[in-house]
């Protein structure tokens, strides 16, 4: 089911205005004539500051449970051909130390090679056997001698003493000849290496849900986060083109009328196993099953998927999806710049994003928030953790297991770097960062409604996410493709689920600021619901606790100084978010107390704003959290946000600009 | 009108010149402190050239893989050309097909200059094809080219230009690849650069046998980009491939080669004027 995209979402395409959100916050805080004497000043207050106190929300990271024991093993050789095998698919048993036997089947004789036996770690110099991460390799440089045509060899692949499988070895001459290899022969060329890369599997008994045939489904689904691994997933899904789709687990959402008993029958009927999911309510709200099959393909766990789809127990059954940070894509040579520049020349990072943002008027208030000792918990939703670094205050880290991760740090300069320092500026410099670990492969469309969990559970009120899906950069997702629409329809209602329940369950949802996306080419715009689950809950879900911000370029006008300093919407940027900032050409914090110039995404136009949702909320704690049918904090940017004047014309790009026509920003 | 036979002549000069020029002496000396091999297949690591690279967002390392290619990131062990859109490594490939050097000179690189600037460079110097244990003494032909980086980092850091220089040029393919006697097949060599999976530019003839090498319709060792028959060059610049240097002519030199035109013909009109007066 697709439903129109969301068009109130499309009204208000602004630049959030701190002009306007600095003088809610007077209003909000009249009587404090300090505070209005310094609203009066339009300058940057950069008195000392001490570092705001930080402290950690240790103990709420979430349980991995681990999967049922081995039940089986199963074997299987993988695309064995004489170049590198392709990625390889399905789970692996790296637990196991098997041996390796190439025999001559036939009698040995000069030209065949005697039975070579080996094991893990072993080889000589043209025969070798590893473990990678996700496969067993075999190494063997066949010798020039090797008989074509008449020779017949073998590879055998045992488990001690058990033979878990074995394929004729074809002699061959030339790649040709080789790829007229029947399914199970190896092809080797004479005299060239052969790699031979086969896996052990070993597959869980199947997990069904606990409970009474008639008791609820919804109830008894356990609130735990699905492991996968890189190897569940490839980017061969013939739908979503260029995405890590997995071909073995899958999200179900479950009917919130659905007994165990009947749910567990379906799940038998498709040999679908529980790896984990998110409680529901009984006959309110749905839950969301993850289960993992013993599938290899996208078209294997789509038949699958297809029984569940046909079921009347199930609202919608997807696979697995990968996200990815939101950064655009740039060369690797990172420069260090020389200093936080304040001009607006155009070959600068420098501040632009926050000047046009008007962000420096709001600093004004610093000193009395720091008087206050106002802090906000601020979340910064990566797929690894923020290391410290000089301009960053201290970091609390929900859970660990992964290691500092440079998208992240600059996501947390631009929102949270300290202040006088002699570093950059941070939007909000008061903000106790809160970063979550143990994300690094499990950074999926499922792991994100797992993490809302954590967030609440941790009381944090705003998270910036700037991740989504992994479109490739500037490659604009077809709007027409109806199966890739309802299937990501499925996530984003399944983020709409995860929220109901823990709203229903009373606790506080946070504001989520999430990218819009990078997925715009210079000729065409695409839409923020194709974006990710969380761009798609906010955007055609309607869940109004998550706000989508698009990324905002600048140009000049006037050739000397002073510049005329203009913004229009970025080309890359993803549209039909709820309001833009800064996010091309920006300067921010990296990985080793270093600063990077030039990044640009969604990713940094979002930590813009969410620094000023969490700068409203430290100068009125008052202003109500969100829920899933109203944010303040939302509408406050959207009616404080100002036009965006675009100098690009409207009919040659068909952008929809109309919606930014309006008065131009100037500084 | 009068007749413009100088214009004809100079033309049929440059043709001429093209078609018989002899391979250029475009290789660089150097670059020959180490060496990979003797070996069929393989490939060296390099941590480091001395200066920053930054090739399609990989800076390194820099695998040189026996094959005829340099690739960023991780090494290539196919031993096949195939297209270069589809390497899934970015990869710099002079002269990309089935290199064997156990019964021939074998491959040698490192760090040197190129005028002023720093440089590190891959030599294939007389290098055969697979394989040479079967290689009847007598058939031995040999291939010479080689890859230059050239440190650019007065533009920007990680920007360096290449060299792709070349020799003579007498095999084009593997026995693996269906060749006999190191000519023809299935898969001949490819020469060009890619990301590895989607921007790749290929030379003209490569992939196509009987064409890159010498004596072939677009042989390497006589054609180029570059002003230097039997060099091609491309610059690097925030990562990626800017441009190669086309030998087709600016805008702007077109217009001066018509002023230059007009200029003569109207000399020639002016003496044919005043012949006739």
């Amino acid at each position: 089911m697709s439903r129109a995209p969301n068009r109130r979402a499309a009204v208000a395409h602004r630049i959030r205005g701190p002009r306007a959100v600095t003088s809610l916050t007077v209003a909000c805080l009249a009587g404090a004539s300090l505070l209005l004497q310094a609203c009066a000043n339009d300058h940057v207050t950069r008195a000392t500051t001490a570092n705001p106190a930080t402290t950690g929300a240790a103990a709420l990271s979430p349980t991995y449970e681990t999967a049922a024991s081995a039940a089986s093993t199963g074997f299987a050789f993988l695309s064995p051909t004489v170049r590198v095998a392709a990625a390889p698919v399905g789970t692996f048993d790296g637990t196991r130390s098997p041996t390796v036997r190439i025999r001559c089947v036939t009698a040995a004789g000069p030209t065949c090679p005697t039975v070579r036996s080996l094991v893990m770690g072993s080889g000589a110099s043209d025969i070798r056997v590893v473990a990678s991460t996700s496969e067993y390799r075999v190494s063997w440089t066949s010798p020039s001698t090797l008989e074509v045509g008449s020779g017949r060899y073998a590879v055998d692949v045992l488990d001690g003493a058990t033979v878990l499988g074995s394929a004729p070895l074809l002699a061959t001459v030339t790649t040709r000849d080789a790829s007229a290899a029947a399914d199970n022969e190896i092809a080797v060329i004479r005299g060239k290496a052969v790699v031979i890369s086969f896996r052990i599997t070993t597959v869980p008994s199947l997990l069904l849900l606990a409970g009474t045939p008639e008791a609820s489904a919804v109830e008894a689904v356990p609130d735990r986060a699905a492991p996968t691994t890189a190897q569940d997933f490839d980017r061969l899904h013939p739908v979503l083109v260029g995405i890590p789709v997995s071909f073995n687990t899958a999200l179900v959402r479950l009917r919130p009328t659905a007994t165990i008993g009947a749910v567990n029958a379906l799940l038998t009927q498709v040999e679908g196993s529980i790896i984990g999911g998110m409680r529901g309510i009984a006959d309110r709200v749905p839950a969301r099953l993850m289960l993992r099959f013993p599938t290899t393909t996208h078209a294997q766990l789509e038949a699958k998927l297809a029984l569940l789809r046909a079921s009347n127990l199930v609202l919608g059954a997807v696979p697995e999806v990968r996200l990815q940070t939101a950064a655009v894509p740039r060369s690797a040579g990172a420069t260090v710049p020389t200093g936080w520049e304040w001009d607006l020349r155009p070959a600068v990072s420098g501040n632009w994003a926050l000047k046009t943002a008007r962000v420096p008027q709001l600093w004004n208030l610093n000193r009395f928030t720091r008087r206050r000792g106002a802090s906000v918990l601020t979340g910064i939703w990566e797929t690894g953790i923020v290391d410290p670094h000089p301009d960053l205050p201290m970091p609390s880290i929900l859970s660990a297991g992964v290691s500092a991760d440079e998208h992240a740090m600059m996501v947390a300069g631009v929102l949270g770097a300290r202040h006088d320092n002699g570093g950059i500026d941070g939007v909000f410099p008061f903000a106790q960062l809160v970063t979550v670990g143990g994300l690094q492969i499990s950074l999926t469309a499922s792991g994100v409604m797992d993490q809302l969990r954590v967030w609440t559970a941790a009381n944090v009120p705003v998270v910036n996410a700037s991740v989504g899906f992994a479109w490739p950069f500037n490659v604009v997702p077809s709007a027409s493709n109806s199966v890739a629409l309802a299937l990501i329809d499925v996530l984003g209602s399944a983020v709409k689920d995860a929220l109901t329940r823990l709203q229903e369950e009373g606790a506080r949802l946070p504001v989520i600021v999430v990218s819009a996306g990078n997925q715009s080419s210079s000729s065409q715009r695409a839409t923020a619901w194709l974006a990710g689950p969380l761009q798609n809950a906010a955007t055609r879900q309607e869940v109004r606790a998550i706000i989508v911000v698009e990324a905002l370029r600048r140009t000049f006008e006037g050739g000397s100084r002073p510049l005329e300093l203009r913004v229009e919407p970025a080309s890359f940027s993803t549209m039909d978010g709820h309001v833009a900032a800064g996010g091309e050409e920006i300067m921010s914090t990296t990985a080793g107390g270093t600063y990077r110039d030039g990044i640009s995404g969604t990713s940094f136009s979002a930590p813009l704003v969410t620094g000023i949702v969490a700068y409203l909320m430290a100068v009125h704690p008052t202003i109500p959290a969100p829920t899933l049918t109203t944010n303040r904090f939302r509408e406050l940017l959207e009616l404080d946000a100002m036009p965006v004047t675009s100098q690009r014309g409207v009919a040659a790009l068909n952008l929809n600009l109309p919606r930014f026509g309006g008065a131009s920003i100037s500084v | 009108m009068p007749s413009r036979p100088w214009l004809r002549r100079t033309a049929l000069g440059v043709f001429t010149l093209c078609a018989t020029h002899l391979p250029a002496q475009t290789i660089r000396p150097g670059f020959d402190l180490s060496t990979l091999g003797p070996l069929d297949d393989g490939s060296v690591e390099i941590a480091t050239i001395g200066f920053a690279t930054s090739f399609f967002g990989v800076t390194g390392p820099l695998f040189i893989n026996n094959n005829g290619n340099l690739t960023f990131g991780s090494a290539y062990e196919s031993f096949t050309p195939g297209p270069l859109s589809s390497t899934g490594v970015p990869m710099l490939a002079p002269f990309f097909a089935d290199v064997d050097t156990r019964a021939s000179n074998a491959v040698t690189y490192g760090a040197g200059t190129v005028g002023t600037r720093n440089a590190f460079g891959v030599n294939w110097l007389g290098v055969g094809y697979f394989d040479s244990e079967l290689v009847p003494p007598g058939l031995d032909r040999r291939n010479s080219f080689q890859l230059l980086l050239i440190d650019r980092a007065d533009i920007a850091h990680g920007d360096f230009d290449i060299e792709f220089n070349y020799s003579t040029l007498q095999w084009e393919s593997g026995n693996a690849a269906g060749g006999i006697d190191g000519l023809g097949g299935d898969d001949c060599a490819r020469a060009g650069w890619t990301d590895g999976s989607r921007i790749a530019e290929e030379l003209p003839g490569s992939g196509v046998c009987g064409t890159l090498i010498t004596g072939g319709a677009h042989a390497l060792d006589i054609h180029s980009n570059s002003d230097e028959p039997g060099r091609f060059r491309f610059a690097v610049r925030n990562g990626g491939v800017v441009t190669a240097q086309s030998t087709v002519p600016e805008p702007s030199t077109y217009a001066l080669m018509s002023v230059g035109l007009l200029s003569l013909w109207g000399a020639a009109r002016r003496r044919a004027t005043r012949g006739r007066a």
